[in-house]
């Protein structure tokens, strides 16, 4: 065949292979526009859901608990938040050395109570170590609420009892709220939904002053 | 410049093959940027690097459609044998990411032959399917031993996704030049065969395959992948979650930027996005398709189609995976999905193609001197 009889021949069949290859791409795009759209649109709410349900879990908020105050208002008992790091490896708890290092670049003097690594974080640190959690170090951050009463030996003696004869005025009522969990149980930022809010505890004020109940020695009633 | 002129440049392909490879590129780099989850700074970090590597990648197009068409076919044997040799160190040097040994190293430098060199594969492809008119069964055969000698490698790292868009494409193309289909019958055998096996040899493979056929079997183990990126799609809606909301690709997608760019942008910019994407591939693929119609050499035309081919085909398996048409597999999306190694290698190929659709055919001296 001579040299422009063969290219013509060549162009042809290219021409027409090229046109079944555009046909075939063509109805596979429609295709995956079709799926595209079913998944967006009118399948959407099926997924969305599935999705609700396999990572949004309701968690208890619990109520800040009122303060134990005496007679002149001064607070004699109150709750302060705290956040711990413990560890999430189950059994054991321990960590690896590449783990270990990038936590000591944050934490430089972790304890090792039980799976517990560290006590009351400073905020600085917690926003140090989300990232680390992210990027995959098994640990968690635990938020707790402690119980603080004030240097007084009265007072540290009796607080537990005032605890338990005012805990229905003191312990307000807590709030739920569900929020969304990622493949490793961290929770998910901007995913909070608030269900139902707290109530804070209503302060109990005592009818004695700090020095009266010293100087009795007993506790005070509202 | 007179309305004509500009009328031409606009409907130039080898403009609208830019403006729609930059229009993707630019749809990744939104993706990032309105996908930014948190405070953190790894989201930043990555898009002043994919923006860093768009640009780098249009500099290498320009550069690279400059270079005649001459030149690299010139040097196809030595840029050919440096995408072997590149392929063939990864067993000895690469670096492991992702289950596979993909990557080399220098320093603080990386890069991932398989996604860098498909430009040398395509050119030395198309040079012997150009030379195959004499002997076509010996055309093929040498045509063949290129693709197995490329795809061998990647199929050891193991990287099953990159080999079968390599096959697919090899395929498509001699069937587009005209080769006979009664040849591609045993290579398609043997890559049937090959696939079974790897899905037998490698477990990750048979699970995501059963994950595929029935997602909700085992929906936290094989079928999760699939459940994710339709549960991501399905949160975009129609024009995407707001600014910082893209919650499930950044925590659930594997890999939200690379293998799931899609589903990921998806949810960031919502079904329109997705339309917009799919809308500058068809382009990008028009528009290739009209600029392999202009030269007059066989090796250049078969290199355009098959740069489409490929671009195309990775393109549709990628977004195929992630809308789960196909079973999940490791696969970046041409300019939108993020990494260096994948940006620069499709824009080098884009701009070895407008500089092979550009070319015309060379007027020997003695004929131009009559």
């Amino acid at each position: 065949m001579d040299e422009p009889r063969k290219k013509s021949c060549f162009a042809s069949i290219f021409r027409s292979r090229i046109g079944l290859l555009a046909l075939f791409f063509a109805a596979w795009m429609l295709l995956a526009v079709g799926r595209a759209w079913y998944i967006a649109v009118p399948g959407r709410a099926i997924y969305v859901a599935a999705g609700e349900k396999m990572a949004r879990r309701t968690v208890k908020i619990p109520a800040p608990r009122g303060r134990i105050l005496d007679a002149g208002g001064r607070a004699l008992v109150w709750s302060e938040h705290f956040y711990d790091l413990v560890s999430a490896v189950p059994g054991s708890g321990r960590l690896d050395v590449d783990e270990l290092v990038a936590l000591n670049k944050v934490i430089p003097d972790m304890a090792f109570e039980d799976k517990t690594l560290r006590r009351n974080l400073t905020p600085g640190e917690v926003m140090g170590l989300e990232e680390l959690i992210r990027s995959g170090v098994r640990v968690r951050i635990v938020g707790r609420n402690e119980r603080i009463a004030i240097d007084s030996p009265v007072v540290k003696r009796l607080a537990p009892g005032w605890e338990k004869t005012y805990d229905r005025e003191l312990a307000g009522a807590s709030g739920r709220m569900s929020v969304m969990l990622d493949r490793k149980g961290n929770w998910i930022r901007h995913s909070v939904k608030l269900i139902s809010p707290t109530i804070r505890g209503s302060d109990v004020r005592l009818e004695q002053t700090l020095s009266e109940l010293e100087s009795s020695g007993s506790g005070g009633g509202k | 410049m007179n309305v004509n002129v500009k009328r031409n440049l606009l409907g130039s392909p080898s403009v609208l093959v830019a403006v729609a490879a930059f229009l993707l590129g630019v749809t990744g780099v939104l993706t990032i940027a309105s996908s930014r989850y948190d405070s953190s700074v790894y989201p930043d970090t990555l898009l002043a690097k994919q923006a860093l590597f768009l640009v780098s990648g249009m500099i290498v197009m320009f550069a690279a459609a400059a270079v005649p068409f001459r030149v690299y076919r010139k040097y196809a044997p030595v840029l050919g044998a440096a995408g072997v040799v590149l392929l063939l160190l990864l067993p000895l040097l690469g670096t492991r990411a992702n289950g596979m040994r993909g990557w080399l190293k220098f320093g603080a430098f990386s890069m991932q032959p398989s996604e860098l060199m498909k430009a040398p594969f395509l050119l030395v492809l198309s040079i012997i399917l150009a030379k195959r008119g004499k002997s076509e069964l010996r055309g093929f055969g040498l045509s063949m031993l290129w693709m197995a000698l490329w795809i061998t490698p990647v199929l050891l790292q193991p990287d099953f996704g990159t080999a079968v868009v390599y096959f697919a494409t090899f395929v498509l193309l001699y069937f587009a030049v005209g080769g006979k289909i009664a040849y591609l019958l045993p290579p398609l055998s043997v890559g049937a065969a090959v696939a079974v096996g790897f899905v037998l040899r490698h477990p990750y493979a048979w699970r995501r395959l059963c994950g595929f056929v029935d997602p909700h079997g085992d929906p936290l183990g094989s079928g999760w992948h699939s459940l994710q990126f339709e549960i991501a799609i399905a949160r975009g809606h129609l024009f995407g979650v707001k600014l910082g909301g893209a919650i499930w690709s950044n925590n659930f997608l594997p890999l939200p930027y690379n293998d799931s760019s899609y589903a990921t942008l998806s949810e960031t910019l919502g079904f329109t996005g997705g339309v917009l994407v799919c809308g500058a591939l068809v382009l990008l693929a028009s528009s290739l398709w009209r600029l392999s119609r202009r030269p007059q050499n066989p090796d250049s035309r078969i290199f355009v189609t098959g740069v489409m081919l490929l671009l195309v085909l990775q393109g549709m398996i990628h977004i195929s995976v992630n809308l789960c048409l196909l079973p999940t597999t490791g696969l970046t999306m041409p300019f939108v999905s993020y990494g260096g190694s994948s940006l620069i290698g499709c824009f080098l190929m884009l701009g070895m193609a407008l500089s092979a659709g550009n070319e015309r055919e060379e007027i020997p001296k003695k004929d131009k001197e009559n």
